[in-house]
């Protein structure tokens, strides 16, 4: 056994022995064992760079049903095949292996009996349990479901924690909303999202095969909304009647139609009714032209629109829009909701033309309120804005989007026009509603990154400086920067734009008095910046409590020499030095802190320089006259010196003259 | 202003007449003052000062040198024989002429010990504001001395591109 590597001090991951059998698209599966019981579990070392659902994490804590790879722990490790820390997942494992082993893989197709009792009824007894712990699994798909056996009798669900919900979800196994967001923003959803899945993913199973791929995912999307999704999946496929009444139910696009876990439930008991009717969107009586294309309904129509942001207002504005809304439509809800999030005609007319793009997204809004919100070009459920963030930080494009949506404030018109429990949004809206404010300052602590960690409440710090150490707390901060601090590299000074962003996202005691000063760049103080950043970071030590950090201190003192060299009296200087060294050792930024924080001393030492510089520059004047008056001594005495012998003279003639007369006279 | 003007005139006719009169009945002695009293004389038409230095300094120690021979004058009778005997004696002349030659040497040397005292005095001025300036940077820093210390830099620097042209 190489290495093993400890989750928690109770799990042993050994990386010598990888289980490419249940590697997840994020996550690299390796053997596991319990320290106690020494039962067999997988470790999924995960790829940092893919946010971890933690709430879902937590969520399923205790989860009772073994239907799911449920997860047994979770934790960070120091991972030697990368050399850096890794977040890890332990989840249950498999008896049996994999059910589709790739996306091309055929299988024998599911019988009644093994569809029903290895795989529906355990999978429903784990969705109302995720249900009732509010959770979404957003990950069915046949290649995401195992063997719980070595018979290969039942059938488990993977994992659904390692990545944002329904990131690798082929759109054919997603709901049509979700379908039509990115892929990155399709956001957690609900049970019905994932009762959509199972439907696509029972189909694969009685065909033995996954549904291909569409060549032309667009296209899909705009068939589906107008023949229905069961019409475009099933297709010509032949299936048993009790299956065609499980599949319309379970993948018909209106949620309200949608069979619920009940339904299944009683199917699964034995109900069997008429298979409904798929219900299709309700056609206008003249199609409208969008971008070029000729659509029916007010769905596809909200989703071209959508499509054809940049070229769409004009549309929107003009009379041939108006008329097909309110009269060839004819939908008073849909008028209405449109009405409600634009102002009406007057308030589409009126609209400057610059806002072009946030009329567009509106309007589509009020069309297809279920969609996703589309702003220009980013198709985006409320809680997929983070993750897309999160996942593609790097990329400008990605940044630019993000930004331009939350800049258009689209949550509130669409919360406006939603029918979901406004409890469940009214967290997500105030979150957006302050997220302008924050993306519009420029600093340190704001701008994207401040966005990025108000969206992804669980991701780990994406400074350059400690992404490699995996931080996702606060507390673990002070320490990542120690171990930066003792490495040979060091970096400039121990903060950038994502470590400030993330402390003040996560850290409820980092407010705006220790951000804004980060990028005061007008003060031109030496050392400043520095102690600004040591200000911050003195805090966050004080809050976490994790004892000395003589490296960071160290770092710190080397930082703040401008500022100890600032003090211009070599006394006090020598005294500061002293005091830094000792604070140094103790290994407490607030004890360096408090002798830099001292303003009164250093307003006393200026103001003491600089009367020694006008004293130094009054001797130094002083010694240029007398130096001039040196030159010039010989005229100067030949003044005084005459007077000088005129007094000499004058009393040595008073005394001479005196003494003669009292000789000759007297 | 007429009147005063008058007044000074009749005045100043009123001494002169006075003096004319005394001297007229002294002659012997302003004989020999006259005589004696030559190299004041000669310093006062050679001194161009409106203060007088030069004559008051050869004036003084001349008259001291004169002095006793007046008195001597006056003490022995006073008469043209007596005034005329002591012109004769080469000692007067050694005496009224040393005398004067006196007030000359102090007139030339005291700004040569003035000017020895000022500069003394200047130097001591300088040391002391030089040794405030060296407090001054060993308290605060070669800094205190800002632009000043600048100077000298580029002073010397220049000095020394001069000397590298050269």
């Amino acid at each position: 056994m190489a290495d093993v590597v400890s989750v928690n001090d109770r799990f042993d991951i050994d990386p010598g022995q990888p289980l490419p059998d249940f590697d997840s698209p994020t996550a690299k599966a390796y053997a596991c064992r319990d320290g106690n019981n020494k039962a067999d579990f997988v470790a999924l070392v995960c790829e940092p760079k893919y946010p971890l659902r933690v709430e879902a994490i937590n969520a399923l804590k205790g989860f009772p049903n073994h239907s799911l790879m449920r997860v047994q722990d979770h934790g960070v490790v120091n991972w030697t095949l990368t050399g850096r820390r890794m977040p890890v997942l332990v989840v249950d494992r498999p008896r049996g292996g994999r059910v589709f082993k790739s996306e091309d893989d055929t299988i024998e197709p599911f019988t009644d009996e093994q569809l029903t009792r290895g795989f529906l009824t355990p999978l429903v007894a784990s969705l109302r349990e995720m249900s009732q712990r509010g959770v979404t699994h957003r990950n069915i798909r046949p290649d995401n479901l195992f063997y719980s056996d070595p018979n290969r009798r039942s059938v488990m669900l993977g994992e659904c924690i390692s990545c944002p919900a329904g990131l690798f979800q082929p759109d054919k196994y997603e709901s049509l909303e979700n379908a039509m967001a990115d892929r990155t923003a399709r956001g957690d959803g609900s049970v019905l999202d994932d009762l959509f899945s199972v439907g696509a993913t029972v189909l694969s199973l009685v065909t033995g095969r996954m549904l291909p791929e569409d060549p032309d995912p667009q296209r899909a999307i705009f068939d589906r909304i107008n023949l229905g999704s069961y019409a475009c999946l099933v297709g010509g496929t032949r299936l048993q009647m009790n299956m065609v009444e499980l599949l319309r139910g379970l993948l018909t696009d209106e949620p309200r139609e949608r069979w619920t876990i009940r339904d299944v439930e009683l199917w699964l008991g034995g109900r069997r009714l008429t298979p409904k009717q798929v219900k299709l969107p309700q056609k206008a009586a003249r199609p409208l032209m969008v971008g070029g294309g000729s659509y029916e309904n007010v769905r596809s129509v909200a989703h071209a629109i959508g499509r054809n942001w940049n070229t769409a207002a004009e549309l929107v504005r003009g009379q041939d829009f108006d008329n097909w809304l309110r009269r060839s439509l004819g939908n008073e809800n849909v008028v209405e909701a449109v009405n409600k999030v634009t102002g009406g005609a007057n308030g589409i007319q009126s609209a400057p033309k610059e806002e072009d793009a946030r009329l567009i997204t509106r309007v589509a809004i009020g069309l297809d309120p279920a969609a996703p919100m589309r702003h220009k070009g980013f198709s985006t459920h409320i809680d997929g804005v983070g993750p897309t963030l999160a996942l593609n930080f790097n990329d400008d494009a990605t940044r630019q989007k993000v930004a331009a949506f939350i800049g258009s404030r689209s949550v509130g018109p669409w919360m406006s026009v939603q029918t979901r429990s406004k409890q469940d949004l009214l967290g997500l809206f105030s979150k957006f509603d302050k997220l302008p404010t924050l993306l519009n300052s420029t600093g340190p602590g704001y701008g994207i990154e401040r966005v990025l960690y108000e969206l992804n409440e669980d991701i780990h710090c994406m400074s350059s400086m400690i992404e490699h150490l995996y931080v996702t707390d606060p507390e673990e901060v002070i320490p990542a920067l120690e171990a930066v601090a003792q490495q040979g590299r060091r970096p400039p000074i121990p903060m950038d734009r994502h470590l400030a962003a993330f402390l003040g996202a996560r850290s409820p005691d980092i407010d705006d008095r220790l951000l804004r000063p980060l990028g005061n760049s007008s003060d031109t103080r030496p050392a400043i910046d520095a102690l600004n950043v040591l200000r911050l970071l003195a805090r966050i030590q004080t809050l976490s409590r994790n004892g000395p950090m003589p490296g960071l201190s160290h770092w710190f003192v080397e930082l703040m020499k401008p500022a100890v060299n600032a003090f211009h009296n070599l006394k006090a200087r020598a005294a500061v030095e002293n005091s830094v060294m000792k604070a140094s050792d103790s290994g407490q930024l607030g004890e360096i802190l408090k002798i830099f924080d001292d303003q009164r001393a250093q307003q006393r030492d200026q103001q003491g320089y600089q009367r020694a510089q006008q004293e130094f520059a009054q001797c130094a004047v002083q010694i240029a006259q007398m130096n001039l008056d040196l030159q010039n001594k010989d005229s100067l005495a030949a003044e005084v010196g005459e007077q000088a012998a005129a007094v000499v003279s004058g009393v040595v003639g008073s005394v001479g003259t005196t003494a003669i007369v009292i000789l000759y006279l007297v | 202003m007429a009147a005063s003007s008058a007044n000074a005139a009749s005045m100043k006719v009123i001494v002169i007449t006075i003096v004319g009169g005394l001297m007229l009945f002294t002659l012997p002695t302003v004989l020999l003052l006259g005589i004696g009293m030559m190299p004041t004389f000669a310093a006062m038409a050679i001194d161009r000062r409106r203060e007088k230095y030069t004559t008051l300094c050869v004036g003084c120690m001349n008259f001291v040198g004169v002095l006793p021979f007046v008195a001597q004058l006056w003490t022995e009778g006073h008469s043209y024989e007596r005034a005329f005997a002591i012109m004769a004696d080469p000692f007067a002349w050694l005496t009224m002429l040393g005398a004067a030659g006196l007030g000359w040497c102090i007139y030339l040397i005291a700004p040569g010990i003035v000017s020895m005292g000022i500069a003394m005095r200047i130097e001591q001025r300088i040391g002391r504001l030089r040794r405030r300036q060296r407090e001054l940077v060993e308290e605060w820093g070669p800094g205190v001395a800002g632009a000043l210390d600048d100077s000298e830099k580029r002073e010397a620097k220049a000095a020394g591109d001069a000397k590298q042209e050269s």
